[in-house]
């Protein structure tokens, strides 16, 4: 199948300067919110931005207004950066997604019709996306099979690298439990007859489509799971910078309001948080080039 | 090498090596298994299932397990504030002590039901012979037995197997107690007896001195307290100054068992776990992580201590045994730093020394070991401890490799990882706003009306501390984690005999015992009901030593990241400020 | 929960019976058979009365060994340290006048050669040993007021000194009661 014949670049100026525009977009509160770590960075920038506008007011305890406005500017691009990464991440998957679903469209399936206009079980030429379940379709050398499907008669070897990773091909044949063949697989030689299993917008592809997309991506358990981990260890840290106020007053040690923020993004785990989101879609992105479906 | 050194090594080595047969034999009564001891405790056993009704095949979930725990742990606490507050008139009174007053009393009651024993009440004049053997000892058994009840509990839920029962708690409560505690206890009990701990119901003795003195001389059961105090690490000491107290601990020798009596379980638990669980490595593993980081904490505090004060080196006068103040000239430094280390990290919180008048670096390392308070840890719940952190390893580890994390076979799922992340919060969360809160009251000197007063009357909260800037600030933040830690050490120059020192730090003590004993519970409970995933090529293998360097990168990350800022403004300031 | 409410209890009331009376009772008996009969280590003086050689005492007289100094004022009726941090100014003062005081007691002394352990409180307040080198820093004054010879006296130190355990665990020490009854009998 096509799916990867042209690896885009990294930085495709189109998808770039989506991904800037998405960036400032995702700078919304209630979409940040999803990610708590980042969430808590955005209201560190946002208070900075206050102190930096309350030093330029008049106010001497907190340091330079250039100080404050670096700090602010800092923070800032840190959020901006975290959106960017995912930002580049998601067009990137969705220009695949795009390229996939051309892909699907393209396939030819070579649909048996019962009732031809001239004989019965007649061959039409037909585009993948308008088999149904419980058509039937023949596949012969060197054909991609164009959905998912349970093979009825015939026997062949086919090529599942685009699906499974493994290069050495299998032998799928009619009846027992080696029946059922995917959409997007190459066959490798002899013809087969195969009964469609999935509604259109159900196969495997579509599924793999989303999944790229990111649009209905579920958070896999171990990702909710590290995501717990991390919300855990911004809870911790901003105890410990709260904490550091009065600790600060008993050494008469007064600790700027920057000072706090600074130190508190620091010590979250910024990063992780960062780009947890844009690991995930990259990491499909690249087991897909990999030839490799793993959920 | 000199024979004070060679003292330390000597008390690890011979721990160590009675540590692994005691793990085998603790192994086997939890497993239930035919041991030569039988004999004499079947039939005792037999007779307290009988007198409780209680029927020990009988298996309980987790969930009934921690119900048994909690009910009995609160009549414990009420028996205990029944006895404290009433011990002027309940008999065996010879000093004719008064009661506690009931603030005191809930404090001593909690901090000896959670196997802490802070003790802000000073041994000699703060409790009676009846409160001391009735209450106090009675609790070392029984919270000690709690803390190996629950660790069997885990144990027994990480077995190879899907189930949702956890054994029978008070079938290991009692078998931790009778067959594991109680015959050491004696024989410790006899070591002391026979080295001059008294053990007599006589009452205060008088004499007077060579040069004409009348003084007066605190005795009681000593010998049969500091058995079981050293043995369940509770660290209550008998007499105020603990194991500083040349009766409580006479010499060298004595001081040895109590060293090696308070490791000796922390160690055997984990071995007890590789026999019980028969992976033998994963005990090795979990046993050299413990010892890394008990080494890291205990070598610079032997070197701060053995290298003196440099304030009064200026002075002018030579220090051959090194900063001698508040410690014992038959312990030398060497063993009295190696015993604040390990009393801080494993949480018995017995002293031979005042921990107050240690160096700086001393003072951060015993907060540290409190801190990370898995390195070994106390009886059974250092286990657990540990256990957190395992979980927390296992998780991080197996996404590294890119696999859904599991441990010993069963899958670490959100539900798991969302109890090991709050108990790993608690800690922090309990020291850090518990220190923040008598900060800001020492700060701004408030008025504390009831809450404190002085010893000249006054109610400013600054008069709590015994010692200016810096150091003040380490013994505000040593109490509480000293209680989160349920260590029972502290800064004991700290005014902390008081309604806002006994209840605030009352409060940190039953959250952070329980809740750490809950937490594992609960995981252990939650795991064993899952299948049993055979382990294949793929599966992270826990008995490396790379998974042993992740566990401690684990532990220094959460620790250091977490206190570092408190550590910075307490002993850190201080130990700069001395140069 | 009610059943387990009465099982709570009636485990409680049988722990307390078991860990409180039998195993208080078990160690009791044995203390008997032991040395001392359970009080402690005592040493008989002449009068007929005793003195327990663990705690220390006050020598403030100089014919004496002093003890180290001690933050209760060496009554065992309680015991303790001073819980001074290391760098406290009061707790340096204090240092700096047991110093003074000691080189005023001991003027044939350099400062140098005086221990730490004389000058700061040990941690039960009760120690009753001091070191070897807190001994011999001492000798010079307990010869000169007793009018003996310097080498008699470091003889009596000398017999005094306790070896490590087993000879070669721990330091070595020298309990200052002890030695002073035998300085009392020198005469």
């Amino acid at each position: 199948m096509s799916v990867h014949r042209r690896s885009q670049g990294l930085f495709d100026p189109k998808l770039v300067s989506e991904a800037i525009g998405q960036s400032f977009i995702k700078l919304n509160p209630r979409i940040l919110f999803r990610n708590p770590v980042m969430f808590t960075v955005e209201i560190g920038t946002v208070i900075m931005l206050i102190v930096s506008l309350w030093t330029l007011s008049g106010n001497a305890h907190q340091g330079s207004f250039a100080y404050n406005l670096s700090i602010f500017l800092i923070l800032l691009f840190t959020v901006l950066f975290a959106n960017f990464a995912e930002a580049l991440a998601e067009a990137r998957g969705k220009a695949q997604a795009a390229t996939l679903r051309k892909t699907r469209k393209d396939t030819p399936a070579k649909k048996i019709v019962l009732m031809g206009e001239i004989f019965l079980n007649e061959v039409h030429i037909v585009p993948s996306s308008e088999l149904k379940k419980g058509d039937v379709f023949v596949c012969e050398v060197d054909d991609i099979i164009p959905s998912d499907g349970e093979i009825i008669e015939g026997i062949a070897t086919i090529d599942e690298s685009a699906i499974t990773g493994e290069s050495a091909p299998v032998i799928r044949e009619a009846g027992g439990d080696k029946s059922s063949v995917t959409g997007g697989t190459k066959v490798l030689s002899d013809k087969i007859k195969v009964k469609v299993t999935t509604d259109p917008g159900e196969s495997f592809l579509d599924k793999m489509i989303a999944l790229v997309e990111g649009a209905s991506r579920q958070k896999t358990p171990n990702e909710i799971a590290l995501t717990i981990l991390l919300a855990a260890f911004t809870i911790v840290f901003i105890i410990v910078c709260i904490t550091l106020k009065p600790f600060g007053d008993y050494a008469n040690t007064p600790i700027t309001i920057a000072a706090f923020i600074s130190l508190f993004v620091c010590l979250i785990p910024t990063t992780i948080g960062g780009l947890l989101s844009a690991i995930g879609i990259a990491g499909m992105d690249r087991a897909l080039r990999a030839n490799v479906i793993a959920k | 090498m000199n024979a004070e050194l060679l003292g330390v090594i000597v008390m690890f080595v011979a721990t160590l090596l009675l540590s692994v047969p005691l793990g085998r034999y603790i192994a086997k009564v939890y497993a239930g298994d035919r041991i030569w001891t039988d004999v004499i405790f079947n039939p005792v056993e037999k007779l307290f299932f009988k007198l409780s009704r209680i029927n020990p095949t009988k298996e309980m979930t987790w969930k009934q397990s921690l119900t048994a725990m909690l009910t009995i742990n609160m009549i414990w606490l009420l028996w205990a504030m029944f006895c404290l507050t009433n011990q002027s008139w309940l008999p065996w009174n010879p000093d004719h002590n008064p009661s506690q007053t009931p603030d005191q009393a809930f404090n001593t009651a909690v901090s000896f039901v959670v196997n802490c024993n802070l003790q802000d009440y000073s041994g000699e004049t703060g409790a009676t012979y009846f409160s001391q053997v009735f209450a106090l000892m009675f609790l070392q058994f029984a919270s000690a037995g709690t803390g190996m009840a629950a660790a069997a509990a885990v144990f027994n839920g990480l077995k190879e197997r899907t189930t949702d029962k956890l054994g029978n708690f008070y079938n290991y409560f009692i078998k931790s107690c009778i067959r594991i505690l109680l015959p050491i206890c004696i024989l410790i009990a006899t070591i002391h007896a026979f080295n001059g701990t008294p053990m007599t119901l006589k009452g205060m003795d008088t004499i007077t001195t060579m040069q004409g003195d009348t003084v007066h001389v605190s005795t009681g059961p000593v010998a049969a307290f500091v058995a079981i105090k050293h043995l369940g690490t509770n660290g209550g000491g008998y007499y105020g100054a603990n194991s500083a107290h040349p009766l409580e601990n006479p010499n060298y020798f004595t001081n040895m068992v109590q060293m090696i009596a308070q490791i000796l379980i922390p160690f055997a638990m984990v071995f007890a776990m590789g026999f019980y669980l028969r992976r033998k490595k994963l005990a090795w593993v979990i046993w050299t992580v413990m010892t890394i980081g008990f080494l890291l904490l205990v070598i610079p505090t032997v070197i701060s201590e053995v290298n003196g004060n440099p304030q009064i080196a200026k002075m002018g006068v030579m220090q051959p045994n090194g900063n001698m103040e508040g410690k014992e000239v038959r312990f030398s430094s060497y063993a009295t730093a190696f015993w604040s280390i390990a009393t801080t990290v494993i949480s018995t919180g017995s002293v031979n020394g005042m921990h107050d008048s240690f160096m700086p670096i001393s003072g951060m390392n015993m907060l540290l070991g409190m801190m990370v308070n898995s390195f070994y840890g106390g009886v059974g719940v250092g286990f657990l401890n540990f256990f957190v952190y395992l979980i927390i390893a296992v998780f991080i580890g197996g996404l590294m490799v890119g696999r859904t994390p599991e441990f010993l076979g069963k899958k670490v799922e959100a539900k798991e990882m969302k109890i090991a992340s709050i108990v790993a919060l608690l800690h922090p969360f309990l020291i850090l706003v518990f220190t923040a809160l008598a900060c800001y009251f020492a700060s701004h000197n408030t008025n504390m009306g009831w809450w404190f007063t002085d010893a000249s009357g006054k109610h400013g909260a600054s008069g709590w501390l015994n010692n200016p800037s810096y150091h003040g600030f380490s013994e505000m933040l040593y109490q509480y984690t000293s209680c989160s830690a349920n260590n029972g050490s502290g800064f004991e120059g700290l005014a902390d005999n008081n309604p806002f020192w006994n209840i605030t730090a009352a409060i940190v003590l039953l959250f952070s015992r329980f809740l750490p004993i809950i937490g594992p519970v609960a995981i252990a409970g939650i795991l064993a009901q899952k299948k049993f995933i055979p382990e294949s090529g793929g599966t992270l293998k826990t008995d490396t030593g790379t998974f042993g360097l992740l566990i401690l990168a684990v532990k220094v990350i959460i620790a250091a990241l977490a206190f570092f800022p408190a550590l910075a403004l307490g002993p850190l300031a201080e130990f700069f400020g001395m140069k | 929960m009610k059943k387990e409410l009465l099982s709570s209890l009636l485990l409680t009331l049988v722990c307390i019976i078991f860990f409180c009376v039998v195993y208080t009772g078990i160690v009791y008996i044995i203390a008997l058979i032991g040395p001392n009969k359970g009080e402690g280590e005592k040493i008989a003086t002449k009068n007929g009365k005793y003195y327990y050689a663990n705690l220390a005492q006050s020598f403030s007289a100089d014919k004496y060994f002093w003890s180290r100094p001690s933050a209760v004022g060496y009554n065992a009726a309680g015991s303790g340290g001073s819980n001074k941090g290391p760098n406290n100014p009061d707790y340096l003062a204090d240092v700096q006048k047991r110093i003074d005081s000691f080189m005023a007691h001991n003027p044939d002394v350099k400062k140098s050669d005086v221990p730490s352990d004389l000058i700061t409180a040990s941690g039960s307040g009760l120690d009753p040993d001091i070191s070897i080198q807190g001994a011999i820093v001492q000798i010079p004054r307990i010869a000169k007021i007793r009018g003996l010879s310097q080498e008699a006296v470091k003889e009596l130190v000398s017999k005094h000194i306790d070896k490590p355990l087993l000879g070669f665990l721990g330091p070595e020490k020298v309990n200052v009661l002890k030695l002073n009854i035998d300085l009392d009998n020198l005469k």
